[in-house]
């Protein structure tokens, strides 16, 4: 099943097109990576994905369960945690309407939260606001998983443990996520497939399955993977 | 050597510094006073001899609570629609930039002029003397909040419309604490203005009140009365500080490391 069909995606702020003519299609349950140079769209592209913006043209189709509402988990750059709010309060603000509220308190339990649930978000390390962030998206229950960059700029073995814990997260509650990232290696690390992006306009130039069992994908074989890409599409140089 | 944890000395000894300098002012002030012995300035013990009388015969209570209802219902309108108007202001530019000029001269009318004018356009009873009060405050908590309004944080506001908060809960939860400091301070600032304000929209205009019975001694040059109705209204404004604002304060400030 699709979860996430983009057709014929036109974005302009008005010096020039950001995103031309974009097409994708996301299938249900896949981690698909969004890749590209820094400022290339991919944010705008998210944001136009989750509803934040809506001056465009084309059409963006995504599958909702719930014929009433669409759940769409974001993880930003920044965790955007309401820092008045404790980390429960925070967590419980997101869930939809409906959704029973104990739920969100054994899912604290579950990913390793309980010690922190009624803290605030200052009193907390960045790598911890980053977690709070990412279950918060997972928290929902969404037809459509953003991610944006979710682990740049922490120190690498913080960033280290994030990704693999979050892909843990990710395989126990296999939702469609999308990616976006600048870093080739984690990309080949947590995703199911690729795609390589180009700078404005935004056009999707290759599209990438990660031929890898998730449990070979050691340092080593992320190499040879890198290795492989590079000779076997010269035209994507710039990104690898 | 062991060293007083900076933290906790301040708050031990603040209550008694507190203390300390206000006996040492009633001290100062009962020397000067005996030395001039004159009825133009009372001891201490003379205004709260002054002070237990007036509120025995309930007479201190009668014009008390009469300021205090004004001053309540003036600060509550005024909170309410500066807050409201304020939001607006902050929030759309073309709003804020017809109005500003607007605001620029409210700020900078005389107070006494609004009240003599609304006491002259709308008679000398009690809506005109709480109207001079909300024109004269409201201003201030408009420019106040508009500030607030201006500065609110868009990536969380995006944040509440991808997560679907809805107006309710993000109106609690978003913007409310982010406005709450700006209100504070409206607030604050706002009864130190309004108190002084209203004694004067008293004596203008209406027959009751600390701003009537204030005038009525001073033309009889009863300094000791003046000192008294003084203190309770001092007493009561800070009574208010300490039993409202400060606890809401700390409450809206605990997420802070």
């Amino acid at each position: 099943m699709t979860a996430l069909r983009i057709q014929h995606l036109h974005k302009d702020h008005g010096r020039g097109p950001v995103i031309a003519d974009l097409n994708l299609t996301v299938e249900s349950g896949e981690f698909v990576c969004l890749l590209g140079p820094s400022g290339c769209g991919k944010t705008t592209l998210l944001q136009l994905i989750a509803g934040l913006d809506r001056h465009y043209s084309g059409d963006i189709e995504i599958h909702q369960r719930d014929p009433k509402v669409l759940r769409i988990g974001y993880a930003f750059q920044e965790p955007r945690l309401l820092p008045w709010r404790t980390i429960r309060d925070n967590l419980r603000l997101a869930l939809p309407p409906g959704m029973d509220p104990n739920k969100i308190n054994r899912f604290i339990d579950t990913v390793g939260l309980k010690e922190v649930a009624d803290q605030f978000p200052q009193t907390l390390s960045v790598g911890m606001n980053r977690r709070v962030s990412l279950v918060r998206a997972f928290a929902i229950d969404p037809d459509l998983l953003l991610m944006d960059e979710p682990l740049v700029s922490l120190d690498a073995p913080t960033a280290r443990r994030l990704r693999t814990w979050l892909v843990t997260l990710w395989e126990e509650r296999p939702h469609t996520v999308l990616f976006v990232t600048h870093d080739l290696r984690e990309a080949i690390e947590i995703a199911d497939r690729i795609l390589f992006l180009s700078a404005s306009p935004l056009e999707v130039l290759a599209d990438i399955p990660v031929a890898i069992k998730r449990e070979h994908r050691n340092p080593e074989a992320i190499e040879s993977f890198t290795a492989h890409l590079k000779s076997r599409y010269p035209s994507l140089n710039g990104l690898l | 050597m062991t060293r007083t944890p900076e933290l906790w000395r301040p708050k031990f000894h603040q209550p008694l510094i507190a203390i300390g300098s206000i006996l040492f002012l009633a001290l100062l002030w009962q020397l000067i006073a005996a030395h001039e012995a004159s009825p133009l300035l009372p001891t201490p013990m003379k205004v709260l001899e002054v002070l237990w009388q007036e509120s025995v015969s309930g007479r201190l209570p009668h014009h008390l609570g009469m300021t205090l209802a004004r001053l309540i219902v003036s600060f509550l309108i005024s909170m309410i629609l500066g807050t409201a108007m304020g939001i607006a202001l902050g929030r759309t530019p073309r709003l804020d930039q017809f109005f500003s000029t607007w605001l620029v001269i409210a700020l900078n009318i005389p107070a006494l002029v609004t009240i003599i004018l609304c006491y002259v356009w709308f008679g000398l009873g009690e809506f005109a003397a709480i109207l001079a009060v909300v024109i004269n405050k409201l201003p201030q908590v408009i420019v106040t909040v508009r500030e607030g309004a201006r500065h609110l944080r868009q990536d969380l506001l995006e944040m509440a419309e991808v997560y679907r908060f809805g107006t309710f809960n993000t109106l609690r939860h978003v913007l409310w604490p982010q406005l709450f400091p700006y209100i504070m301070t409206a607030g604050r600032t706002g009864l130190a203005l309004i108190w002084k304000i209203i004694l004067v929209v008293e004596l203008l205009g209406r027959s009751n009140g600390m701003g009537y019975q204030l005038h009525l001694f001073f033309q009889t040059f009863d300094v000791a009365s003046i000192l008294a109705y003084s203190l309770a209204f001092i007493f009561i404004v800070q009574l208010m500080e300490w039993t409202i604002l400060v606890p809401l304060d700390l409450k809206a400030q605990r997420w802070r490391r």
